[in-house]
């Protein structure tokens, strides 16, 4: 997605953002409609295409976040079980383990979507809630998790990786699968 | 700031913007808060005072950030200082830390209740407001199309935000994945595949 010129003018420190997103955000959106930027950029970026923002009255909102207005009524909406934020976590690391949790963040390897990292000696939640901690250690927990997945999907197809819940559906596939390897 | 994007970081400093943790030790004018309390933080350091954190654009605060002149000379005015994020934002010592300080402490921290486990409350120090931030700025209408391009952790609350600008958020039961969705209530539908 990111061209030549970005790339360049990137390696050059020319150009202090990644701007290819915002340009195809503001050219897709629907005339009179709204961008809204949450980020982050933190300096100057080329070739924006304000034609674009002009002809087709667009409005770009944005801005880092004023968390404080938000914290109470969100956590109120984690409190009557709207929503579980924490699904979002697919890796709970000790804090010993940053540099490299930044490397798999930044590659996207092993399905990481966000990192949470505990200096866990230091941490006394069941002291705090004067009862026990009903989960396990952070880190084994999200191993557990992972092996849940895999365990939900034993069949898996030793051509393309695929994977699938029945025998039945991995022999359909792998008719298919070899049919088109041999293409 | 990892890939030198954000310019004024340096070798040696802290990072982290998005922590909880437990009260150690207060200062003599935190009124709110005392050792033990349990604390989500966060992200941006607001005094509570100014012209912009009395009007609760608190990322905005005129107080908070020391090396302002550097945000001045790159923005045109100074923000307010962040956690962990450049010298040019402060300079403060993040969270990714076994210990970190936080100014204006009454201002810039909520006390979790019992029950909670620090993985369900922990979002709302950023990626939660910021996702719910992003879509309230759009205005959205009942049957209007939304896209958000970045599905990962704050397109994913931006996107469960997006579905209900009111009070109801659906349970987020699909696992993250690039985006496609589609309503009975949207005239069209936009994939995303970002």
């Amino acid at each position: 997605m990111i061209g030549a010129y970005d790339r360049v003018k990137q390696a050059m420190m020319l150009e202090s953002d990644r701007p290819h997103v915002f340009r195809q955000a503001l050219l897709a959106c629907r005339k009179g409609g709204t961008v809204s930027l949450a980020g982050v950029y933190g300096g100057y970026d080329d070739k924006i295409p304000l034609g674009a923002v002009v002809n087709k009255a667009l409005t770009v909102k944005s801005g880092q976040t004023h968390v404080q207005h938000y914290m109470q009524p969100l956590l109120e909406k984690i409190q009557n079980e709207d929503i579980d934020p924490s699904f979002v976590i697919t890796h709970g690391l000790p804090l010993e383990d940053a540099p490299e949790a930044y490397e798999t963040f930044l590659n996207k390897e092993d399905g990481c979507i966000k990192v949470v990292l505990k200096p866990h000696q230091t941490y006394r939640k069941s002291q705090i809630n004067n009862k026990p901690s009903p989960e396990p250690k952070y880190y084994e927990r999200r191993k557990d998790m992972s092996e849940e997945r895999e365990a939900s999907q034993p069949y898996k197809c030793a051509v393309c990786g695929a994977k699938f819940d029945s025998q039945e559906q991995l022999q359909d596939h792998l008719t298919k699968c070899t049919q088109k390897q041999s293409q | 700031m990892y890939n030198k994007l954000i310019p004024t970081m340096e070798k040696g400093d802290i990072l982290g913007h998005e922590f909880m943790g437990e009260i150690v030790e207060v200062g003599s004018e935190v009124k709110k808060l005392r050792q033990g309390d349990r604390v989500v933080v966060a992200f941006p350091i607001s005094c509570g005072k100014c012209f912009f954190c009395a009007r609760e654009l608190f990322s905005l605060c005129d107080n908070s950030n020391p090396n302002a002149w550097m945000a001045q000379k790159l923005f045109g005015q100074s923000t307010a200082g962040l956690y962990g994020y450049t010298h040019m934002l402060g300079g403060f010592a993040g969270g990714q830390a076994e210990y970190a300080r936080v100014p204006f402490a009454d201002i810039g921290t909520i006390k979790i209740p019992n029950g909670f486990t620090d993985d369900q409350v922990l979002f709302p120090s950023d990626i939660f407001p910021t996702g719910y931030m992003a879509a309230e700025n759009c205005n959205i209408q009942p049957g209007d199309t939304v896209a958000v391009w970045g599905c990962r952790p704050v397109g994913q609350f931006a996107i469960r935000s997006a579905f209900s600008p009111s009070t109801v958020f659906p349970n987020a039961s699909a696992w993250p994945r690039r985006v496609t969705r589609r309503q009975s209530t949207m005239k069209r539908s936009v994939s995303t595949t970002l």
